[in-house]
């Protein structure tokens, strides 16, 4: 369940970039970033049993 | 011999060496070994046959297009759908992993029919071909369409990728598909790096000056990406890990629970580069177009080979084929899965695999690929959509839920259906689109399920046979 959970917030803040519109290089590198971000957190997670 | 046609036979005698050995080393008389290499494959090697899998031809052709004329929607797009397919993964994946073990399951159907009786598995195999036969063929045809470009005559690319796309899974099964995927994946992800590398080093700009000139395409919504459209673009996809059979059943092979965890994270590490070197790769060549150094390319679809017109010829012909392989590496992944669900779902078989499935279904996709019906690339934008009624099934099956045959065919047909109708009409009630309506109406049918029993043993074969 901690895990669908962390998903589900992940999945929303990768909605900032609607929410806060601004041209130039920020949807791009924001949407990198959390990608990326989820992607080392990941990384860490314990087998759940 | 044209300089196209040596790339394409190297690459051909080395996945057809790797796919041989793959077949000395297996037991080709025995299902589990045929199509799920004995539930032994390492985390690289799974990771990199379930990137190559995920990762068609659409990256390489559609997805440069789509963020070329949509701009960095496109990106949010995709990584909607990796971020997406990481969660699952690691959120629903070792469920998978450990109830296939546990309960012997070998075809996606089998999950099916031990949660909602054999009827339900018999359904899901149709529905899978019809939803994945014209999506396969649109590989062929988009990657021998490509070749065109190059002097290949058509037929020719049809008959040569139809031809790979049987010969590496009838050889090796899952191991000679798993392998040859790993060799596919890593030429398109060297090939990739090098086609950004040439289109970041074309024009005096650096890459974020360009996102600044692009305007409202660095920005969502824009007057392309409006929200109804990313939703629509993005919910199937979404979903992807848990609806597509050939990655579910990519989720049974990894050799133990170490393995597994490795398959995620080195697939999400290949999807995030690749994700990113193709989407910047289309807005670069965007921002390229407004400074004038780049053609204005109409149609989405003609801005790779646009691009691989003006590379020079050694690279062109590299990513080319890497385009190839991108097709072969789905094409061979969804034949291979469907002819293990045609066999053991449809036809109720558990002896031997029968390859003879896989040469038929190959030679159904050639077949497609040489006429071209004009309803085929239709039908294989549909197939996300199409394969939507299986989530709320599969989501049954995690969470320990069984139901009954008929609640499980209804689910299947009644969402496929409203699939069908919605995408072929271009209709959206309410304002929500097809694929929010094909998961709610394949969602109501299962309502009424029941909690399974934890201490029910798994089925055996004979019991299989039986139901």
């Amino acid at each position: 369940m901690r895990r669908f959970l962390e998903g589900l917030l992940v999945i929303s803040a990768m909605a900032v970039p609607f929410l806060w519109q601004r041209e130039g290089a920020y949807a791009f590198w924001i949407w990198s970033a959390q990608s990326l971000a989820y992607l080392i957190y990941l990384s860490l997670w314990r087998w759940e049993r | 011999m044209s300089d196209a046609l040596v790339y394409l036979l190297g690459l051909s005698l080395a996945g057809t060496a790797l796919a041989a050995y793959a077949g000395r080393a297996s037991r080709l008389e025995d299902q589990e070994d045929y199509y799920l290499a004995g539930r032994r494959v390492s985390g690289l090697v799974a990771a990199l046959t379930y990137a190559a899998t995920t990762y068609s031809a659409f990256m390489m052709v559609g997805l440069v297009g789509l963020s070329y004329q949509g701009g960095v929607g496109a990106l949010g797009f995709e990584l909607y759908y990796l971020v997406g397919t990481l969660w699952l993964l690691s959120w629903a994946g070792p469920k998978l992993w450990r109830k296939a073990r546990e309960r012997g399951y070998i075809s996606p159907g089998d999950m099916l029919a031990d949660h909602f009786g054999r009827p339900t598995a018999v359904v899901g195999a149709l529905v899978a071909s019809l939803a994945l036969l014209p999506y396969t063929s649109a590989q062929i045809i988009g990657v021998s369409l490509t070749l065109e470009g190059f002097g290949l005559p058509y037929a020719a690319g049809v008959g040569m990728a139809s031809l790979l796309v049987a010969l590496w899974a009838y050889m090796g099964g899952l191991r000679g598909v798993a392998w040859t995927d790993s060799l596919l994946g890593l030429l398109m992800m060297a090939s990739a790096s090098l086609a950004l590398a040439y289109v970041l080093g074309l024009g005096e700009m650096g890459f974020s000056a360009s996102l600044e000139r692009l305007g409202e395409l660095s920005r969502v919504p824009n007057s392309f990406f409006s929200p109804s459209r990313f939703t629509s673009l993005t919910l199937p996809w979404f979903f992807f890990a848990l609806t597509n059979p050939q990655v579910v059943q990519r989720t049974f092979i990894a050799r133990d629970e170490g393995a597994f965890r490795r398959m995620v994270m080195l697939f999400g590490l290949f999807g995030f580069l690749y994700t990113l070197a193709v989407v910047a790769m289309g807005l670069k060549l965007r921002a390229l177009t407004l400074e004038g150094l780049f053609p204005s390319v109409r149609s989405r679809d003609l801005v790779t080979p646009t691009l691989l017109s003006l590379m020079p010829r050694p690279l062109s012909l590299l990513v080319s084929t890497s385009i190839f392989a991108a097709a072969l590496s789905t094409a061979n992944s969804i034949a291979l899965t469907l002819s293990s669900m045609l066999q053991r779902d449809l036809l109720s078989s558990s002896g031997r695999p029968n390859r003879f499935i896989l040469l038929a279904m190959t030679a159904a996709v050639a077949v497609l690929g040489a006429l071209r019906p004009s309803y085929i690339v239709e039908l294989s934008v549909m197939s996300s959509t199409l394969l939507l009624p299986f989530l709320p099934l599969t989501a049954c099956a995690l969470l320990g839920r069984r139901g009954s045959p008929a609640a499980g065919v209804t689910s299947l047909l009644v969402g496929f259906g409203v699939g069908l109708t919605l995408t072929g009409l271009k209709v959206e009630p309410l304002g929500l689109p097809p694929s929010a309506w094909t998961l709610m109406a394949s969602s109501v049918p299962l309502t009424w399920t029941r909690r399974e029993d934890p201490g029910a043993p798994p089925p055996s074969n004979r019991e299989r046979e039986l139901v």
